[in-house]
């Protein structure tokens, strides 16, 4: 399903919850709100499921119109499928009974067969005959997964879907729904507060925070151009350095230069260094201090101080294991980098 | 135990003469009307129970909250009370169905098999009710959109998904519903609607045979252990179910909503209000018969339900204590068969104790020579009410009892707090509460008894109870409203009482679910 949200505001009890929201879901991608919790992206994923009515804008899916002010399409009329992040499996049916639990109209062998295949496909063909409370909390996500999907819905919204989830099955199982949503074509929009989660799950990914959408953009672009300062901060990390700014778009700072491809006036500016953005050399002019390390396997984050007094991240392969008050030599890695105007 | 044995024994023991009388003339009407009220009161209270508790627990209409509360009012009106206003309005002879008549427009008669049944779901609905609503309350509108997010409209996601996860909980008010309809003596009574318990009372007092009594019991007996059987089951299976995080929101009826508010009105009036004004307007007319003979029937129930209270809640303190000190299967298996007296129907309750104490006495007396009349002495009474209403005062003191963890007694045991300074600082404090609740429910129950009282009392203590039955016996419905008064007013103390704690249980989620 094509879905439009064209300048949708919702709430409860008048304070709205989402303001102004906008964005596009081509058909067949994988979309993701992100944000921090009580930042309205569960709201957004009820209105559009229609269990929230909108206040102003419309909401559309392939066209049609679903929600505006005054105009309502029941949940069940919109062909929309969810997993709730609770998951909210019917505890008195089996996981077959849940799975075939949407499909209520077919015809009984039809119904079981759809709903072993979808078993089948989340891979709890032998569960079939369990309850819910005797499956593990990876099994129980995959059985909401199968009831929501059972029915072929050309939308399918996904509410926190891997929270309760330890962070190792949370992988898994995110590149197993990647792949059965890409065999099948589905369009799908899931809303998290872990960027870890949106990066392995979806093609396009909008960052909200107080009911506003802040950008709407490819995982590369908001982590290495996101829009604002409060992007650059939720998502993945990095440091503000302070640099100038001049009328041809270089940008200069204690670390060196660099070409910011963002338009902007000249004068100061904060320039955003992501930890792979600096990286360590000997030969360069530009010495900094270690304050601290944080190993990570592979790798090790530093936490440099300048001479300058700003404070730089470098991730670094963990084999250079300098120690913490060591004085190395660093420079940028990169040619392109994002500014944000002072003040 | 004991009557249940008793009557077990002594039914199979009865003369064979005595049996074929039963069989011919009594037994079969009893047991078909027995079996159609069971029937009907069962449904009717299920649905109307379930749709009012689905209703308040997950939909907005005006009034909600109000009337939320307001519809477990009917709790307070015994069954014959409601019986009472309903025949002394609807009966053929009343100025309603007359001036209808006059109108050329016919009205179905009250005393009927309708009308019992109507009646009595109309009093009876609230068990069901009361359980349903914090089942349904607790699910929340999620499972609803659970459905609905698959494709199914409201109404069919509620057939689908919350009604089957209520469905334990439906099941058990509606067992209990049934038990209160097998005993029920008062309301079957004032309509003239021969059951299995009027029986009982007419073998006694009408043909003067207790052994034909003891036979009737024994085949009500049978139903009992029925729904006993039943009870015993659903009890495993009952569980809050909790699907996910229950929103704090419930599904807006749009246009439909002043009709859910107009249903629910339409229960409470039938099943509250317009009975009370009735008894009301009755009192009022009939304001200058009240008199010395009627302040003492009040002194009688009032005392009667004060010592019954008292030592009912004794032996429940008793009991509580011994389960939670001695912990094993045959002190549980005790604890549930003495709770088990409140399936049993009082009038065969009245029959099961009454025989073996007359004739014990009538042992003592033969054998000694000393003459006792316990077999009509308030002491049976007392006993009967104690058997029967022991699980009332038993389940809140017992999950009190529970909540007092043995970690709280160590703590005070090291403090150098123990025995019965252990019980009188720290428990009683803990089960005041409680204590009250249970204390409050006995009373109430014992004002509102009829057949036990009825059957066994000792001569000139009638109660207020009593005096509704005599006075609906000769068709005195009207006067009949001032002591029915009495008893609702009594009976609204623990309903106001009972759901301010259910609530409070409920959003606070510290309470245990009722047993």
């Amino acid at each position: 399903m094509h879905l439009q949200l064209e300048s949708v505001s919702a709430g409860y009890a008048g304070a709205d919850v989402i303001r102004e929201l906008s964005f596009e879901l081509p058909r067949g991608s994988i979309g993701c709100l992100l944000g921090p919790s009580g930042s309205g992206k569960t709201t957004a994923l009820r209105a559009i499921a229609g269990f929230e009515p909108v206040r102003s804008g419309r909401i559309l899916g392939d066209g049609r119109l679903l929600s505006a002010p005054g105009w309502h399409v029941p949940p069940e009329a919109r062909a929309i499928g969810m997993v709730f992040q609770d998951l909210a499996l019917l505890p008195h049916l089996d996981t077959l009974a849940n799975v075939a639990f949407g499909l209520q109209r077919w015809p009984r062998r039809k119904r079981l067969a759809r709903a072993l295949a979808l078993l089948e496909l989340v891979g709890l063909r032998d569960h079939a005959r369990a309850y819910p409370h005797e499956l593990s909390g990876g099994q129980q996500q995959r059985v909401a997964l199968a009831r929501a999907l059972a029915p072929q819905p050309p939308l399918l919204l996904l509410d926190e879907p891997f929270s309760s989830l330890d962070a190792e099955l949370r992988e898994r199982l995110g590149q197993e729904l990647r792949r059965i949503l890409q065999q099948r074509g589905t369009t799908a929009l899931l809303v998290t507060h872990s960027q870890q989660e949106a990066f392995a799950m979806a093609d396009v990914i909008g960052v909200i925070e107080r009911g506003r959408l802040r950008q709407w953009d490819s995982a590369y672009t908001l982590y290495h151009r996101p829009a604002d300062r409060f992007v650059a901060d939720f998502v993945g990390e990095g440091a503000l350095v302070p640099g100038e700014r001049d009328e041809t778009g270089v940008v200069r700072m204690e670390l060196g230069r660099a070409r910011c491809p963002t338009p902007g006036r000249p004068g100061a500016v904060q320039v955003l260094l992501r930890p792979g953005d600096v990286t360590h050399d000997e030969k360069s002019p530009v010495r900094a201090t270690i304050v601290h390390k944080a190993f990570r396997g592979a790798e090790t984050l530093y936490t440099l101080r300048l001479g300058g007094g700003s404070t730089v991240l470098a991730l670094l392969p963990s084999h250079l294991d300098f120690r913490v008050g060591e004085t190395v030599g660093i420079r940028l890695a990169v040619t392109e980098v994002t500014a944000f105007e002072n003040g | 135990m004991l009557p249940l044995g008793v009557v077990a024994v002594c039914a199979v023991g009865v003369e064979r003469a005595v049996w074929a009388h039963l069989a011919e003339h009594v037994l079969p009407q009893a047991l078909v009307n027995t079996a159609w009220l069971l029937l009907g009161v069962g449904l009717g209270t299920a649905v109307l129970g379930t749709l009012l508790a689905a209703l308040v627990a997950l939909c907005e209409f005006p009034g909600r909250r109000w009337l939320s509360w307001a519809l477990l009012l009917p709790l307070a009106m015994p069954t014959y009370v409601l019986a009472v206003a309903a025949v002394g309005l609807l009966d053929y002879a009343a100025p309603l169905p007359s001036a209808l008549r006059a109108l050329g427009v016919g009205f179905p008669d009250i005393r009927s098999r309708g009308g019992v049944i109507l009646v009595m779901t109309l009093a009876l609905y609230p068990y069901v009710y009361l359980v349903a609503r914090p089942a349904f309350a607790s699910q929340g509108l999620r499972v609803l959109e659970v459905g609905r997010a698959l494709g199914m409209g409201p109404f069919r996601a509620f057939l689908r998904a919350s009604l089957p996860l209520a469905r334990p909980w439906i099941a058990g008010g509606t067992l209990l519903v049934l038990m209160e309809t097998l005993a029920d003596f008062g309301a079957v009574a004032a309509f003239n609607y021969d059951t299995l318990t009027t029986a009982i009372y007419k073998a006694w007092f009408g043909l003067f045979s207790l052994d034909a009594a003891l036979s009737v019991a024994g085949v009500l007996i049978l139903l009992v252990l029925v729904l006993l059987t039943a009870e015993s089951k659903l009890r495993a299976h009952r569980e809050y179910t909790a699907l996910g995080v229950a929103l704090p929101r419930r599904l807006p009826l749009g246009r439909w909503r002043w009709l859910a508010t107009a249903a629910c009105l339409l229960v409470l009036a039938l099943g509250f209000v317009l009975p009370l004004v009735q008894l009301l307007q009755w009192s009022w007319t009939h304001r200058h018969d009240i008199g010395m003979h009627d302040l003492r029937l009040a002194v009688h129930s009032v005392s009667l339900g004060l010592v019954a209270a008292t030592m009912t809640i004794t032996a429940a303190v008793l009991l509580a204590y011994a389960v939670r000190h001695q912990a094993d299967r045959f002190t549980q298996v005790c604890a549930r068969l003495a709770t088990l007296g409140y399936a049993l129907p009082g009038a065969l309750l009245a029959v099961g104790l009454y025989v073996p104490l007359a004739r014990g006495t009538a042992f003592i007396s033969d054998t000694w020579g000393i003459a006792t009349t316990v077999q009509t002495s308030l002491l049976l009474l007392v006993l009967a009410y104690g058997v029967r209403f022991l699980a009332v005062a038993h389940t809140p003191l017992a999950a009190a009892l529970l909540r007092i963890r043995p970690s709280l007694d160590e703590a005070a045991r090291l403090h150098g707090v123990r025995g019965i300074s252990l019980i009188w600082k720290v428990h009683l404090p803990l089960l005041r509460g409680s204590l009250a609740t249970a204390m409050l429910l006995v009373f109430v129950d014992v004002m509102k008894e009829m057949p036990i009282t009825l059957m066994t009392r000792p001569f000139g203590w009638d109660t207020l109870a009593i005096r509704v039955f005599e006075l609906t016996q000769e068709g005195e419905w009207a006067r009949a409203a001032w002591p029915s008064l009495t008893i609702v007013l009594a009976g609204l103390l623990p309903v106001l009482w009972l759901d301010r704690g259910i609530d409070a249980g409920i959003s606070g989620r510290r309470r245990a679910p009722a047993a």
